[in-house]
């Protein structure tokens, strides 16, 4: 059952990561940690041309792809343009909240069900097209030194554990995700693939021009009152370099002074 | 002064791992067990030998006064407490319902939830004065769900589960990271597993899940993450994380 013949001495400097959804929180702080780790980072998003996007590849050499990651087709072309270009991914993070705007604080005898279906469709399906094509690649990959083959990180949020009022498409969507991430662990763990679910249970605050931390709807952050996604992707890193006879599945990630 | 990581559960497994790696990262580490000298002896040299630096003390959890007695000691001649490991097992088998005794029971609460009940007692204010701390408690399968045969380890688990969510819905907003560590599968740890099974049934274990296979938790690797969750930023704390080797089936999926 064991190929640890097979298994890598070093941890790998080979390490190819995927970052799907991007913009300026978790994906650009993971796509910065990652890169300073000696990883070779792509991020995809529906818009490749986001200004923050660009800078990533300025800064840290990222490379971009324009993906619509609900849709099979483009998600099947998104993995094998990365194949091509860096080669097999060993980390994957699907990071897509998928709201629409016309979702958000809807009652639901009010919720317009194409919204509805919309925000599932970005979410929890982007997340299974993107939880199908990742393994069917990761499998093929050699043993790393911690004796895994790859890595899959679901970022979730609150709304995963809990459902909100005026929140029921989006509760859908994240439970969804859950549910699904839950099944893949325990399909694929035994597999050597590393399968996680992250809810953040909090606002994410990211860091502004001024050096403040922000989020767009909640404000500014005081004393570490929302979370950092730089801390978020040390997070993410750690999971990744677990040894697999000690993998987390579930890591729920909220800030101090956070009332749960 | 070096910070102090205090280990209350200090054997070959996962309490001497952790101790061993945040002595690596410039804690002193304080070794706490109920027998063993010699054995407790031996991790202490080897964190020294590593160039850490560690103290050991035979500990019995169970008695009066004997945990909050060690924390004022290494308090006042030691360093301030910022890292404090409760790793009491309190696992003793399956056993049927008739088969448990009161004491068995009571035993298991006092090392499962009771302990901790009284650490945190200990250390809470003084963690609290000093606007930080980080509380780890390894925790178990039982923490989750009773498993048949489970009555005094579930009991004590569950009991343990509920004290830490209500540690840290006290204390976390005054600084004190608390940890539940959900252990789900069977540590490769001489001193818990390998005194129960004895040392043949352990070390076919070892040869038939263990050693290459990865189905026992690697104890030094379970420290990885302990050490992980001390150094989170408090903006992204973790309460509960559950781990297991790849290839065992998750508490949820029994």
């Amino acid at each position: 059952m064991t190929q640890s013949d097979e298994r890598a001495t070093q941890p790998s400097g080979q390490d190819v990561a995927l970052i799907v959804g991007g913009g300026p929180g978790i994906s650009s702080s993971c796509a910065r940690l990652f890169a300073k780790n000696g990883m070779r980072v792509a991020i995809a998003a529906r818009s490749a041309d986001k200004p923050v996007l660009l800078n990533l590849e300025k800064m840290h050499g990222t490379r971009r792809y324009a993906c619509d990651a609900s849709d099979p087709a483009a998600v099947e072309l998104l993995f094998q343009n990365v194949v091509r270009d860096l080669g097999a991914p060993t980390l994957v993070v699907h990071n897509i909240d998928g709201r629409v705007p016309e979702i958000f604080r809807k009652q639901i005898t009010e919720a317009d069900p194409s919204a509805a279906l919309a925000t599932l469709r970005n979410s929890a399906f982007s997340a299974f097209l993107v939880g199908q094509q990742a393994p069917r690649l990761m499998r093929e990959n050699k043993l790393n030194a911690n004796g895994a083959k790859g890595t899959i990180i679901f970022t979730n949020a609150s709304a995963a554990l809990k459902g909100f009022a005026l929140s029921g498409a989006f509760a859908m969507a994240c439970q969804a995700k859950a549910g699904l991430a839950e099944s893949m662990a325990r399909e694929l763990m035994p597999q050597g693939i590393h399968v996680t679910n992250v809810p953040i249970d909090a606002a994410i605050g990211w860091t502004q021009e001024d050096g403040s931390r922000a989020h767009r709807l909640a404000g500014t952050s005081v004393d570490d009152n929302m979370a950092d996604p730089d801390r978020i992707a040390e997070t993410y890193l750690q999971l990744h370099r677990q040894h697999r006879s000690t993998w987390a599945f579930e890591v729920v990630l909220r800030p101090w002074v956070e009332k749960w | 002064m070096k910070p102090v990581c205090l280990v209350i559960g200090a054997g070959a497994g996962i309490g001497g791992n952790v101790a061993r790696r945040f002595a690596q990262e410039g804690y002193h580490a304080c070794l706490c067990r109920r027998s063993d000298l010699d054995g407790l002896n031996r991790m202490v040299n080897a964190i020294k030998n590593d160039g850490g630096s560690a103290t050991g003390f035979l500990l019995n959890a169970v008695e009066p006064n004997s945990i909050e007695e060690r924390v004022a000691a290494i308090e006042a001649d030691i360093g301030p407490i910022e890292v404090v490991v409760y790793n009491l097992g309190a696992q003793i088998g399956d056993r049927s319902l008739k088969d448990t005794s009161l004491k068995a029971f009571e035993t298991g609460w006092r090392l499962g939830t009771f302990g901790l009940f009284r650490l945190a007692s200990a250390v809470c204010p003084l963690m609290e004065a000093r606007g930080k701390g980080t509380i780890l408690v390894t925790s178990a399968t039982a923490a989750m769900r009773g498993n048949g045969g489970q009555h005094s380890h579930a009991a004590a688990m569950g009991g343990r589960r509920m004290l830490c969510q209500t540690l840290n819905a006290e204390f976390a907003s005054k600084g004190i990271h608390v940890a539940h560590i959900v252990i789900d599968g069977a540590v490769d740890a001489p001193d818990t597993l390998g005194k129960m099974l004895g040392p043949e049934r352990f070390q076919q274990l070892r040869e038939t899940r263990g050693n290459e296979h990865d189905g026992l938790m690697l104890p030094a690797q379970i420290a990885e993450t302990y050490l992980h969750l001390a150094q989170q930023h408090r903006s992204t704390w973790t309460f509960e994380i559950d781990i297991r080797a790849f290839s065992d089936r998750p508490w949820w999926n029994h």
